[in-house]
C-alpha cells in the first residue's frame, strides 16, 4: 500500500510517498503562484520516480500554507506534520525548531510525537529563510555563502534591527562603514537564531532538538545555533521533507488499523 | 482620505450634531413595536440599539462616558445615560468603519502601538460622531492606559474627567478610599445636574439581571448546550456593561435565557473552550473556523460576574467593592484561579485568549497563566492580533493556529 503526503509552503513544494515500511520517493520544487498546479506536479513527478500512479495511493494528506488547494482525502496542519514527519527520523525528538521561508516554529513534542505546545512566528520576516534571502542581496553573495563566510568573520558585530526592512538599510550603513561582508553576515545569521531563540525560549528549550526547514541546510546559522544552544540540535537527513513526509505518515496512520 | 468616504463623514456629522432629527427614530421604535409583538433575541437586541442611539443623540438626559469597569449602576441611579465608548468602538468596527478614527486618531499623534479601543475612540471623539458627553468617569483598574484614554477624551470634549484611584486589594481601607471618591464624584455631578438618586431600583434590577445570567451559566455547564455561534455572547457585552441596573438589561436577559432554554441539543461541536479577554469585532473568519473545528465557547471572562450583590442601603461601599473586584481580572494568581474555576465549572477542554495589541493586563501574564493552566491539563493557544484594527488579521495564520489546537485537542 502507498501514502503521499504534500506540503505546499511558501518557498518550496515537497512530496513524499512511502509504504508500510519506508520512503519510495520525494520530490520538492519551488513553489508558485498556482499551488494546485505545483502540487498536482510535485505528486506526479514523485509517482512517476516511483513508477506508480495515482490510483495506487491509498490516503493523501496535504498541508503547508496550500493545503487548502490540493486535491486530497485530508488537509493537517503544518504543526502536526512536522511532528510527525520529525518522529519519523528520529523518534525520541522532543522539540522541532523549524525555519522555513514565510514562518518559523517551535513544537513541543510528547511521546508518539504528539504535539503538545506550539509557538510561530509568521508576523513578520525577520527570523525566517527570506530573511536569509534578502540579506543576500545587500551582501551581494549566495546563499551557500553564509557558512564559509560566519566561521571567517573576526569581528563581533550586531544588527539591532530584526525587522527585515529596517536590516537591510542598517547592513547597508554598516557595509559604507567598511565592515567586512564575513562579519556582517555572522550578523545576519546572529539575528535569525536570536529571533527563533527568543521564540523557543517562551517554552522550556527541550532536549533531543530537532532542527528542520530549508533554512536548516544553511551552514552559518547552524554554527551560530550550535554557539547559542551550547549544544549540537539533530538535524534530520532531509530537513526540508519532514512536513510532507509527517503528511504521508499520518495518511498511513488513518488507513492501516492500529496495531 | 477620499471624496466618498470624506463625504460620508460630512454626512454623519451633519446628522450627528442634529439632536431634533434623532427624536424621529421614536416612531421607527413604535412601529417596530407594532410589527414583532413577540420580538426574538436579535430583534429584541435591535429594538434596544435603536432606542439607545434616540436617547444618546437626542440628549434626553444627560450623557455620561465611562470606562469599562465604572459600574454603570452609578449612571442609571443617577438618571444619566450611560455611554461607554470602549464597548461601542466594538460595534463601530463590526461595521466595517473603524479604520477611519484609527487613522484619524493617528494623525494626530496618536501611536499605533496605543490600544485600538482607545485609538479608535479618540478618532470617534475627533470627528464629533459619538453623542456629546456631559460627564466622563473612569477607573483605573484593570487597564492603565484608560486613565491616559479618557484624559484625551477630556481634552477633546472640553469637560472634566473624574478618575477613581483602585486599589489592587480589597482591604477595608480600600474600600472606604474608592467609596469616600464616589462619594465626592456624585457630590460634583449633583451640584451640576438636578438628580434624584434611586440606588433601590438599580440596585434590584442590576441583582435580578445577575440572577438570570447565572441561570444562563448554569445552562451552559451542560454539556449539551452551547451559545451559537461561538463567541456571540461577546456581541452582548453592552448589557452586561452599560445596561446593567436598567431594566433594558433584564428584558435581554429574560429573553436571552427563554431563547437558550427553548433550543433543544444545540450543541454538536465536541471541544469545549473558556474564552478570555475579547475577539475581534471586524467582520472576520473567526467564529466560521472555530465551528468547522468543532470548538464551543462554554464561559467567557469578560462576561463573567466578579461581584458580590449589591446592597441599596450602603450605596457606595456596595459599588466601590465592585469596582475593586474588577481587579481580580488583572492580579495574575486571581485571575488564574478563576479561570481554573470555569474549566473545571464548565468541563472545558482548553482555553483560548485572543491577545490584543498593546494590551497589558492580558499578555503581561501570558507565561503564567498558560504554564499554570497546561500543568492541570488545559492547553492554551494565545492568538495574537487586533480586535478593531484589522491590518493584524490574516485569516491563514488564524486558521493554521486554530487548527493544530484542535489537533492537540483531538490528540
Amino acid at each position: 500500500m502507498v501514502f503521499a503526503g504534500l506540503d505546499i509552503g511558501s518557498q518550496s513544494t515537497c512530496v513524499t510517498i512511502i509504504n508500510e515500511k519506508e520512503i519510495m520517493a520525494s520530490v520538492l520544487m519551488p513553489s508558485s503562484v498556482n499551488p494546485k498546479k505545483i502540487g498536482e506536479e510535485a505528486l506526479n513527478l514523485a509517482l512517476g520516480k516511483a513508477n506508480l500512479s495515482r490510483s495506487d495511493v491509498q490516503y493523501f494528506i496535504a498541508t503547508g500554507y496550500g493545503r487548502y488547494q490540493a486535491e486530497a482525502n485530508e488537509k493537517i496542519s503544518e504543526i502536526t506534520c512536522q511532528a510527525r514527519g520529525v518522529q519519523w527520523f528520529i523518534p525520541e525528538a522532543r522539540m522541532v525548531l523549524d525555519i522555513g521561508g514565510q514562518d518559523s516554529k517551535i513544537i513541543l513534542l510528547g511521546k508518539n510525537g504528539r504535539v503538545i505546545d506550539f509557538m510561530m512566528n509568521d508576523k513578520c520576516a525577520a527570523g525566517t529563510g527570506r530573511f536569509l534571502e534578502l540579506m543576500t542581496q545587500v551582501l551581494d553573495i549566495q546563499i551557500e555563502d553564509y557558512g564559509t563566510l560566519v566561521n571567517q568573520s573576526r569581528e563581533f558585530i550586531e544588527l539591532s534591527n530584526t525587522c527585515a526592512i529596517f536590516a537591510e538599510s542598517e547592513l547597508i550603513s554598516l557595509i559604507a562603514q567598511g565592515k567586512k561582508k564575513e562579519d556582517l553576515a555572522r550578523a545576519v545569521c546572529r539575528s535569525v537564531v536570536k529571533r527563533i531563540l527568543t521564540l523557543a525560549g517562551k517554552m522550556i528549550i527541550t532536549r533531543p532538538l530537532v532542527f528542520t526547514g530549508g533554512v536548516a541546510k544553511n551552514q552559518g546559522i547552524i554554527t551560530i545555533l550550535k554557539e547559542e544552544l551550547a549544544f549540537s540540535p539533530l538535524i534530520p537527513p532531509d530537513p526540508l521533507i519532514t512536513a510532507a513526509l509527517g503528511a504521508a505518515y499520518l495518511a498511513r496512520e488513518k488507513s492501516l488499523p492500529e496495531p | 482620505m477620499n471624496l466618498k468616504a470624506s463625504t460620508a463623514l460630512s454626512l454623519a456629522r451633519f446628522f450627528a450634531n442634529r439632536k431634533s432629527l434623532f427624536h424621529l427614530l421614536a416612531i421607527y421604535e413604535w412601529w417596530l413595536k407594532r410589527k414583532f409583538p413577540e420580538p426574538t433575541l436579535p430583534q429584541t437586541s435591535y429594538q434596544l440599539t435603536i432606542k439607545t442611539i434616540r436617547e444618546l443623540y437626542s440628549h434626553s438626559r444627560p450623557v455620561i462616558w465611562s470606562s469599562l469597569f465604572f459600574p454603570c449602576e452609578f449612571i442609571h441611579a443617577v438618571g444619566a445615560i450611560p455611554f461607554y465608548p470602549e464597548i461601542t468602538i466594538g460595534l463601530v468596527a463590526a461595521l466595517g468603519f473603524s479604520n477611519l478614527p484609527l487613522e484619524f486618531a493617528e494623525k494626530n499623534w496618536y501611536s499605533q502601538d496605543l490600544c485600538s479601543y482607545h485609538r479608535a475612540g479618540v478618532g470617534m471623539s475627533l470627528f464629533k460622531l459619538f453623542p456629546r458627553p456631559d460627564f466622563l468617569l473612569a477607573t483605573t483598574s484593570i487597564c492603565r492606559g484608560t486613565a491616559g484614554f479618557f484624559q484625551s477624551l477630556a481634552n477633546i470634549w472640553k469637560i472634566p474627567c473624574y478618575l477613581i484611584d483602585v486599589p489592587y486589594q480589597m482591604t477595608p481601607e480600600a474600600i472606604n478610599y474608592v467609596q469616600n471618591q464616589l462619594s465626592s464624584i456624585t457630590t460634583l455631578i449633583s451640584s451640576q445636574i438636578n438628580c434624584q438618586l434611586d440606588w433601590e431600583e438599580t440596585f434590584s434590577l442590576s441583582n435580578a439581571t445577575v440572577k438570570i445570567i447565572h441561570q444562563i451559566e448554569t445552562l451552559r455547564k451542560q454539556k449539551s448546550f452551547a451559545i451559537q455561534p461561538p463567541t456571540k455572547n461577546l456581541d452582548y457585552l453592552p448589557y452586561y456593561f452599560q445596561f446593567l441596573g436598567s431594566p433594558a438589561s433584564k428584558f435581554f436577559f429574560e429573553k436571552f435565557l427563554e431563547h437558550l432554554q427553548k433550543l433543544k441539543n444545540p450543541s454538536t461541536n465536541s471541544h469545549r473552550l473558556i474564552w478570555l479577554h475579547l475577539k475581534p469585532f471586524y467582520p472576520n473568519q473567526l467564529t466560521a473556523l472555530l465551528n468547522e473545528y468543532h470548538f464551543d465557547v462554554v464561559y467567557d471572562e469578560f462576561a463573567s460576574v466578579f461581584w458580590e450583590p449589591l446592597e441599596p442601603e450602603k450605596p457606595f461601599e456596595s459599588l466601590a467593592k465592585k469596582i475593586i473586584s474588577s481587579q481580580n481580572l488583572t492580579v495574575p494568581e486571581k485571575r488564574i484561579l478563576r479561570i481554573l474555576n470555569w474549566c473545571e465549572q464548565f468541563k472545558a477542554n482548553g482555553v483560548i485568549q485572543f491577545n490584543q495589541w498593546g494590551c497589558r493586563q492580558s499578555q503581561g501574564m501570558n507565561f503564567l497563566l498558560k504554564n499554570t493552566l497546561q500543568q492541570k491539563g488545559y492547553p492554551v493557544l494565545l492568538l495574537d492580533g487586533d480586535h478593531i484594527d484589522k491590518k493584524f488579521y490574516s485569516e491563514e495564520q488564524l486558521r493554521t493556529r486554530i487548527e493544530a489546537f484542535h489537533e492537540i485537542l483531538e490528540g
